[in-house]
């Protein structure tokens, strides 16, 4: 009887222990960052061991900078043939919007290397906006587009994001964007372009903490906003309208793909095809994100 | 030393012989069926129906009929149900899309359980403590993992502090609350399900604090413990994952647990309790006939209307709750566009079953209407009475001991109530699919367990026992 006592109660500590609240770790009273003020929609979370401003900091820089350049293989869409030289199955996919399925044999390329196809824990939080292989602006901004902030005087801007799990065989790195910006008056500008600098960082779990491998990569003439015409539908959906950013990340010399648990991604804007036609407005510029990922990735 | 003689001359009866083998399988197949595999009914119907074949294939010499005509009184209106359900489109809509082909395992899981009942019940091995034991256990079992996989990602008392916050998953923000929701083994997986779908099963649970209150701990240690742990493992559950609408539920399934433990400890209170029920039958059967005026747009039951509209506690029972707007809708189609009438054939609609444009009620009386139409819902409800009507009698006549009657009988009424009141047609958050009630592992399990209870309530008319059978009858029927 004593035993048995001792086993109903060690249910209780049982239950006690197991209440970690690991779903509840970002928590909304609403649908976050789906305001119609552009301003209050910036993603700018970054997580207290990453974040140069905050106590719990504990990165190692490497100081040197490393600009992305021709030996990794970067590409701009998959129509590029650096991408058909990382990706072994890039006959299969197609580039296309999310909700048509391809015809044939072919496959939506998102959906099919989508990081929370790799591993579950990719689903949890307002950032599994990025990994859900939704690679394209469907009318539900909420879902889909991740809105980062430029780096400015008084900010670094951008996000940075700690994964639960490791990657130890990245192959490549893609993201997909396109720019937004918008104006006091907060009028329709029409399609517009704009040259950015990235400055992406990848995060390796060492001993002591984090070791930061940050790189460059400028990009010119990005789609910024939709055209005038909005009764053409496919218009904010089309393929041309966004970039795919990728490179190697294999047996690269620079990035070493093992340990790897966390990613920033900042920007500065260099400039763009509205403000010097108007000089004394005063703009808001973001980079419209919707999805990265680590192709062919295991995580443990 | 005359007696062992004389058994050893005796043929040897072959169902006693083998009834060992059908028992452990039959108990298999039940510990199973409660653990809960999802949307497995085909499965669970499968099962089922290889135990009756295999039965009647192996005892087919030994089988005899008598009795099996009340028997077909519940059986068939079953049959016809799960018949009409497998012909109408409302199992196009269900969880893994039940098609016509598979739709036809609904009258076979419904039949088979209650013919598996029906047949174990004359094993003598087969004894219904160890059936409520496996029953219980097995539930307990699939209750604590829900509870701990639900606690692993939320908190105690979430459905409180968090009842109006969201949380994002797979790239979308939750479609409601996270205090509408919970964790729970849906089949294979882990699936996010509506809190109130979460509830039916603890709250069937609890009801195992039922036999405690007849058994004798000192004889029945192991036994006691078990049905113990099982009450517990609800009762934190129920407390972990309490909301304002389990908490009204919650109440109405403890007084109801509370009465079934009276009426089997006092005699006078039975009595007192079986004429209270009568009496909220007959109310009951009366709110049902008000509610159905009250869905009609005739204009002779205007008045009646009128009357519930302008009385804010009548137009909040009838009117405004979280039920009746739906209910109203299912009603009022009955006469509008004939639609449930007969058998719903028909391919498959756009968005809602047999073309009967409104949403499924959650309450599984009027949901039938639905789901087979108006003669199916009544072969079912004919079936479910019946039932429950052998059930009262085996009570009485039965040489069960009284922990393990009490203990049938709170399972099959706590199921039955309770599902009227928690049960969620669409469980999954992240699906709007279907999940019948009827294909339920539970509702299986009542089925089974009202097709067990029919032999035991009919006691052969033997010199030895007329006496007590008149004597129990003469109870029975005072107390009926």
């Amino acid at each position: 009887m004593k035993a048995s006592k001792k086993k109903l109660f060690l249910l209780i500590p049982t239950l006690l222990l197991t209440s970690c609240g690991y779903g509840l770790k970002e928590v909304y009273d609403g649908v976050p960052y789906n305001s119609p003020i552009f301003e209050e929609n910036y993603f700018d979370v970054w997580h207290d061991k990453i974040n140069p401003s905050h106590k719990k900091y504990s990165v190692n820089k490497i100081e040197e900078e490393h600009t992305i350049g021709e030996d990794d293989l970067p590409f701009t869409s998959l129509e590029d043939e650096n991408f058909k030289l990382l990706d072994p199955n890039f006959i299969n996919y197609e580039y296309t919007y999310d909700i048509v399925k391809p015809e044939g044999d072919k496959k939506a390329y998102g959906p099919s290397v989508k990081l929370s196809g790799y591993d579950n824990s990719f689903k949890y939080g307002v950032s599994s906006k990025l990994f859900d292989g939704q690679m394209f602006c469907n009318g539900h901004y909420q879902n889909a587009r991740t809105q980062i902030r430029p780096a400015s005087e008084n900010s670094h801007g951008g996000f940075g994001l700690l994964f639960v799990k490791e990657c130890s065989n990245a192959s490549y790195f893609m993201m997909n964007f396109k720019c937004s910006l918008v104006t006091d008056k907060n009028q329709n500008l029409g399609y517009l372009e704009s040259n950015i600098k990235f400055k992406i960082s990848f995060y390796l779990r060492n001993d002591d903490g984090y070791t930061q491998v940050p790189l460059y990569y400028s990009i010119n003439n990005v789609p910024t906003n939709s055209g005038d015409d909005h009764f053409l539908p496919p218009f904010a959906q089309r393929e041309d309208m966004y970039v795919c950013l990728g490179f190697n990340l294999k047996n690269n010399a620079y990035i070493p793909s093992s340990r790897l648990c966390g990613i920033s991604i900042e920007y500065e804007l260099l400039s763009d095809t509205y403000s010097p036609s108007h000089p004394d407005e005063n703009i808001s510029h973001a980079v419209m994100l919707y999805e990265i990922s680590f192709p062919y990735t295991s995580w443990n | 030393m005359e007696n062992v003689k004389i058994n050893q001359t005796k043929p040897q009866n072959r169902i006693f012989k083998w009834g060992s083998v059908f028992g452990f399988l039959g108990l298999e197949i039940l510990c199973f069926v409660s653990f809960y595999l999802g949307h497995s009914f085909i499965l669970y119907s499968c099962f089922f129906a290889a135990l009756v074949l295999l039965f009647v294939v192996i005892f087919f010499k030994e089988l005899k009929l008598e009795g099996f005509s009340s028997f077909a009184f519940f059986l068939f209106p079953l049959f016809i149900f799960g018949l009409l359900t497998a012909l109408s489109t409302y199992t196009s809509h269900s969880i893994g899309k039940i098609g016509v082909v598979e739709g036809a395992f609904i009258p076979i899981g419904l039949s088979f359980a209650a013919l598996a009942g029906y047949l174990l019940s004359n094993i003598q091995n087969f004894k219904i403590k160890n059936v409520l034991l496996v029953i219980y256990a097995s539930l307990g079992a699939f209750v604590l993992i829900n509870l701990l996989i639900t606690m692993i990602y939320f908190v105690p008392f979430y459905t409180i502090i968090y009842r109006n916050s969201y949380i994002f998953y797979d790239g979308k923000p939750s479609s409601v609350p996270i205090g509408r929701m919970a964790y729970m083994l849906f089949g294979l997986s882990i699936s996010e399900v509506s809190i109130e779908y979460f509830t039916l099963f603890p709250s069937v649970l609890l009801t195992s604090v039922i036999p405690l209150f007849f058994l004798k701990y000192r004889q029945n240690k192991r036994e006691f413990l078990i049905y113990l742990v099982c009450s517990i493992i609800a009762g934190i559950t129920l407390l972990f994952t309490i909301t304002k609408w389990t908490l009204i539920t919650d109440i109405i399934l403890i007084i109801g647990i509370v009465i079934i433990i009276c009426a089997g400890k006092y005699t006078k209170f039975a009595k007192i309790m079986n004429k209270v029920m009568t009496v909220a039958f007959i109310v009951l059967f009366l709110v049902i006939l008000l509610m159905f005026f009250n869905s009609q747009s005739w204009s002779f039951v205007t008045p009646i209307r009128n009357v519930i509209a302008n009385n804010s506690l009548l137009n909040r029972v009838f009117n405004t709750n979280r039920y009746s707007v739906n209910i109203n809708a299912i009603l009022n189609d009955l006469f509008v566009s004939w639609k449930l009438f007969g058998v719903p054939i028909g391919y498959e609609s756009f968005e809602y079953a047999n073309f009967v444009s409104q949403e499924v009620s959650n309450v599984w009386l009027f949901d039938n209407l639905l789901a087979s139409g108006i003669f199916g819902s009544i072969f079912f409800l004919l079936a479910i009475i019946v039932g429950v009507r052998y059930l009262f009698k085996y009570f009485v006549v039965s040489d069960d001991q009284l922990p393990y009657k009490m203990g049938i009988f709170g399972y099959v009424l706590g199921f039955l109530v309770i599902s009227l009141l928690v049960y969620d047609n669409r469980p999954l958050i992240n699906s709007s699919a279907l999940s019948p009630i009827f294909t339920s592992s539970m509702m299986l399990i009542t089925i089974f367990l009202l097709g067990f209870v029919f032999k035991k309530s009919q006691v052969a008319d033997t010199k030895e026992n007329i006496t007590s059978k008149v004597e129990k009858e003469e109870i029975y029927h005072e107390s009926i």
